[in-house]
């Protein structure tokens, strides 16, 4: 799935699939040590952001593109950086 | 105008101004690849080939092992078999083998990694020192190493007279056509030892006992010296021990990969590691079960800049 490096700890990108509570169960004796429950979830909800991407009708709303009514095809490719490629078109009846 | 048919078996016998000949050899590698006649092409597609071949592991047939670089260069060898006729005229009946005996500077550790490729054929080839490759070639015209026995000395200890860290290997060639009518060569513009990989083997290990799913591996290197290895973490912690997608575990129950969830080095200045391996499959083991912790291969490491290693994994087993 990927990996994504903060503060010194690289992360699967799995991880960020689990619930806060997964996550932190599984690093507990790692990344959680010595953390606040805040510093932890901020790190959560990036690796979140990263592995779970907003809803694909949320991007063709934001940028006012394309016939809503119809079905959008997106492929997206994400890298171990977190950033996220984007290959395609956004419907559209042009 | 004598009758003859010596066209048939021999060949026009012209020699080439500055055409090569073998020089003194510096460096001999253990390869059993092959330099195609594609790979030949240019000084860079050789050198590639050469340098990828050096950074593959250990348990890939065309692996090159790179030797230490040759200090002093003996020949020994074998005398050609003759037979002497009663009015004492020689004829050859059988050509001598070449061989020769190398000596180096090493160390006991390094002897003891060398000394397990005694007494099997292997094939080598040398680069003199005029930078030249020099084989054999196959029947597709690749550049091939040529058939030899190797044995390395033991290394001892030295009398007054002696040298510390010297070594001897003694290289013997079991085949005179490789050698002689089917030798070959191609021109690098590198030089072997400052080129290609030699790697290091490095045995993983718990430095510290594990908490939960959460494993502390090191890794170290055999120098002979029993109590103090020599531990690699510092030097390869913001690599190898900071990037997880270089490791890899297996429950050796069921076959089935354990997912490798995080990897940071330790905090607190702990020489080790903490690698988070998924708490739900760790937690799913019964007691005794065994997990093989271990790393990628070593192109893998090297392109990931992990560079000169190859690593033997550690088995962690559930308490």
């Amino acid at each position: 799935m990927g990996w994504l490096k903060i503060n010194g700890t690289d992360f699967n990108l799995e991880v960020g699939t689990y619930s806060l509570e997964e996550f932190k169960k599984e690093f507990k004796h790692s990344f959680c040590l010595g953390k606040t429950d805040s510093e932890i979830e901020k790190v959560y909800a990036q690796l979140r952001a990263v592995a779970v991407p907003a809803p694909l009708k949320n991007i063709s709303n934001e940028l006012h593109t394309g016939n809503k009514e119809k079905a959008v095809t997106v492929k997206g490719k994400g890298d171990s950086t977190g950033k996220g490629s984007f290959i395609g078109k956004l419907g559209g009846s042009s | 105008m004598a009758l003859q048919l010596c066209g048939s078996i021999g060949a026009n016998t012209g020699g080439i101004k500055c055409a090569a000949s073998p020089g003194k050899i510096n460096s001999i590698a253990i390869w059993g690849g092959k330099l195609t006649v594609a790979e030949q092409l240019t000084l860079a597609t050789r050198k590639t080939s050469l340098v990828a071949d050096s950074k593959l592991s250990k348990l890939l047939s065309d692996k090159l092992f790179l030797l230490p670089l040759f200090l002093g260069k003996e020949s020994k060898k074998e005398s050609n078999q003759e037979q002497t006729l009663s009015n004492g005229l020689k004829f050859v009946t059988r050509e001598g083998l070449p061989g020769w005996r190398f000596s180096f500077k090493t160390s006991m550790g390094q002897m003891k990694n060398l000394r397990k490729f005694n007494n099997t054929i292997l094939n080598v080839i040398m680069q003199d020192d005029q930078k030249r490759v020099w084989g054999s070639k196959d029947s597709n015209d690749a550049l091939i190493g040529r058939q030899a026995q190797l044995f390395f000395e033991g290394l001892d200890h030295i009398g007054d007279d002696g040298v510390e860290g010297l070594g001897f290997v003694n290289v013997a060639f079991i085949d005179a056509i490789e050698n002689y009518d089917d030798a070959a060569f191609v021109e690098v513009d590198f030089n072997f030892q400052t080129t290609l990989a030699a790697l290091l083997d490095v045995q993983l290990f718990e430095k510290a006992v594990a908490v939960a799913n959460v494993l502390h591996p090191s890794g170290k290197v055999d120098v002979a010296n029993l109590p103090v290895p020599m531990d690699i973490y510092e030097e390869y912690k913001t690599t190898l021990f900071s990037t997880a997608a270089l490791w890899k575990a297996t429950n050796l129950q069921t076959g089935a990969a354990i997912t490798v969830t995080g990897i940071a080095p330790g905090a607190g200045g702990v020489a080790y590691a903490d690698l988070t391996l998924n708490a739900a499959a760790i937690t799913a083991l019964n007691t005794g079960d065994k997990v093989l912790v271990e790393t990628v291969l070593p192109t893998a490491l090297d392109a990931a800049g992990v560079v000169g290693i190859e690593t033997v994994g550690f088995i962690y087993t559930k308490p």
